[in-house]
């Protein structure tokens, strides 16, 4: 064996749609159309595309909770910090302390 | 708004390509419509076609100005490493092996997994159960069929458990192959076995030399042969792992490979062989004519390109991932034989590296604050590479090595622009056109 894990394109596992490119929900799917369907980039369109990017913004910015990561992780002090004993799934020994 | 910092721009005589890290997209944009975007994003001059501000937004390249990419990778990355919807284990079934491999990285001795530690990791197993969607497993060694025994029957376990528990399950394994005869192949594949990785590193004079049998006795032939089942049943990828003294062998194989009728039925990649040496005792700290990372990263490109000639590969990009391997990621362990618990590949056989047992998991030991504190968000060489989206960090192993530092490096950050170069003159030939995700343009292409 020799660093089979690095490189290994057949038995990397994808990550899950909604992590990396997340369902557009259908008010942004309608703006999106709109869009595509203008000829001219006349204010309106520019304000439908400054929307559907905020949307897209705000979607990247909720997708992770799909995760379905602690229950105690919005109120976790350490949050992005690493959890030593995997208190967050619930799998490994809960330490009260680490909350 | 503007321009995503991970677009990757590559022109062409009709016009131009962009390529973001972020969300993997491709999209052509012809000369007149990529003039009109330059002006619009200087100065927000009208001209620009809604239609390539509709795609470019849809596909990450075009962001609000106050969009925080780095923050958004970060929250991808805390996201995927700390996913409890899935649950991952590499099952070391034997840590023997068969072969004799002058550069594994592991200090192997012969140890099948017992009934015992087979019933320990059912019970973390039916732990785990009530509140995931996804167990998924990678048989691996040693060599995973020397103890084919455990292997089958933790299959069966696996997957009846899965069944009752309305839990997806998937399986791949990481052999050397030469066991895997057709028998095999047909029992893996019963048991939910969708992918197989072997290893060839050149024609046989050369693959004979690197992995030999503990025997002395070379393995190629019955290893193509076994091949002829495998690609029956599983989608087989071929590694070749290289370096200085089988780089310029590789076509040979490529020929054999594509004589044998395996066109189009596999594919083939390059691994890199390294000199680790943190496991002084296993074989890899001896080795020595290695490539560099940047070598490897032109080889790889060079490989490919002639792999593809003989229908064995063709260009590839790299997906944007979350958090890159079990390492690193919470929910997964590596289960060594003997029932001891590691969280890298590489570390296996390595005493050093163990984190717990199987029959205590619940208690992993401080080892395991290094593999998931791991950060590449504060390693400035990592925030400012354009490959960051795809590799996230890289091999952490290889990032704690200060000897190995550099290889922690995926292709990507090295050789980018060939790549996409590539892949676009691959496309084009297929008729690529407005905005494509790459995964989907390389799924289409393989069941050409």
């Amino acid at each position: 064996m020799n660093q089979p894990e690095q490189h290994a394109r057949s038995t990397i596992r994808r990550e899950p749609e909604w992590l990396i490119s997340p369902e557009l929900p259908a008010g942004a799917r309608l703006q999106l159309n709109s869009i595509l369907d203008s000829d001219q980039l006349t204010p309106e369109v520019l304000g439908l595309l400054s929307k559907f990017l905020k949307e897209v913004q705000e979607l990247e910015r909720r997708a992770p909770a799909a995760a379905d990561p602690c229950p105690k992780l919005d109120t976790c002090q350490d949050y992005h910090k690493p959890c030593t004993v995997l208190t967050y799934c619930g799998t490994f020994s809960v330490k009260a302390a680490a909350f | 708004m503007r321009e995503s910092r991970y677009n990757i721009w590559a022109d062409k005589p009709d016009g131009a390509y962009v390529f973001n890290a972020r969300s993997g997209a491709l999209l052509h944009i012809d000369d007149d419509d990529r003039q009109a975007l330059r002006r619009f994003l200087k100065d927000q001059t009208p001209g620009c076609s809604p239609k390539v501000l509709a795609s470019m937004a849809a596909g990450s390249m075009l962001i609000p100005d106050d969009t925080d990419e780095l923050a958004v990778l970060a929250t991808r990355y805390a996201a995927s490493r700390n996913n409890t919807s899935r649950f991952a284990l590499t099952v070391v079934t034997s840590l023997g092996c068969n072969f004799n491999c002058p550069y594994c990285f592991e200090d192997k001795h012969p140890s099948v997994m017992d009934d015992d530690v087979q019933a320990l990791v059912l019970e973390c197993l039916d732990d785990q159960l009530p509140r995931i969607g996804g167990f998924h497993v990678t048989w691996f060694g040693g060599e995973p069929l020397v103890g084919i025994k455990s292997l089958l029957a933790l299959s069966d376990a696996f997957i009846e458990r899965c069944n009752a528990g309305g839990v997806g399950y998937d399986a791949d394994i990481i052999t050397n192959g030469y066991l895997l005869d057709a028998a095999i192949c047909a029992k893996l594949a019963a048991r939910k076995v969708t992918s197989v990785q072997i290893g060839l590193d050149g024609p046989p004079d050369i693959h004979d030399r690197m992995r030999p049998l503990v025997n002395g006795k070379g393995s190629f032939n019955t290893i193509v042969s076994n091949l002829h089942h495998a690609v029956e049943h599983f989608s087989v990828s071929v590694r070749v792992n290289i370096d200085l003294g089988n780089f310029d062998r590789v076509e040979e194989l490529f020929q054999q490979l594509e004589a044998e009728g395996f066109g189009g039925k596999l594919s083939i990649y390059p691994g890199q062989i390294v000199g680790a040496k943190d496991n002084p005792a296993a074989p890899s700290a001896a080795y020595r004519g290695c490539f560099a990372n940047r070598e490897f990263a032109h080889a790889s490109q060079s490989f490919i390109r002639t792999a593809a000639q003989y229908g064995l590969a063709g260009p590839g990009l790299p997906t944007p991932t979350g958090a890159p391997c079990t390492a690193v990621r919470a929910n997964e362990l590596v289960v060594g034989s003997h029932g001891e618990l590691y969280k890298c590949w590489n570390s296996v056989g390595n005493t050093r590296e163990v984190v717990g047992h199987i029959r205590d998991y619940k208690q992993l030991n401080s080892r395991l604050t290094k593999w998931l504190s791991y950060d590449p968000f504060a390693n400035d060489e990592c925030r400012s590479c354009i490959a960051l989206p795809v590799c996230m960090g890289g091999c952490a192993q290889h990032a704690f090595d200060k000897l190995q530092y550099e290889n922690r490096c995926g292709t990507f950050r090295h050789t980018y622009r060939e790549q996409i170069d590539e892949f676009i003159d691959f496309a084009e030939a297929r008729g690529l056109q407005g905005l494509t995700p790459v995964a989907h343009l390389a799924r289409r292409m393989e069941t050409r």
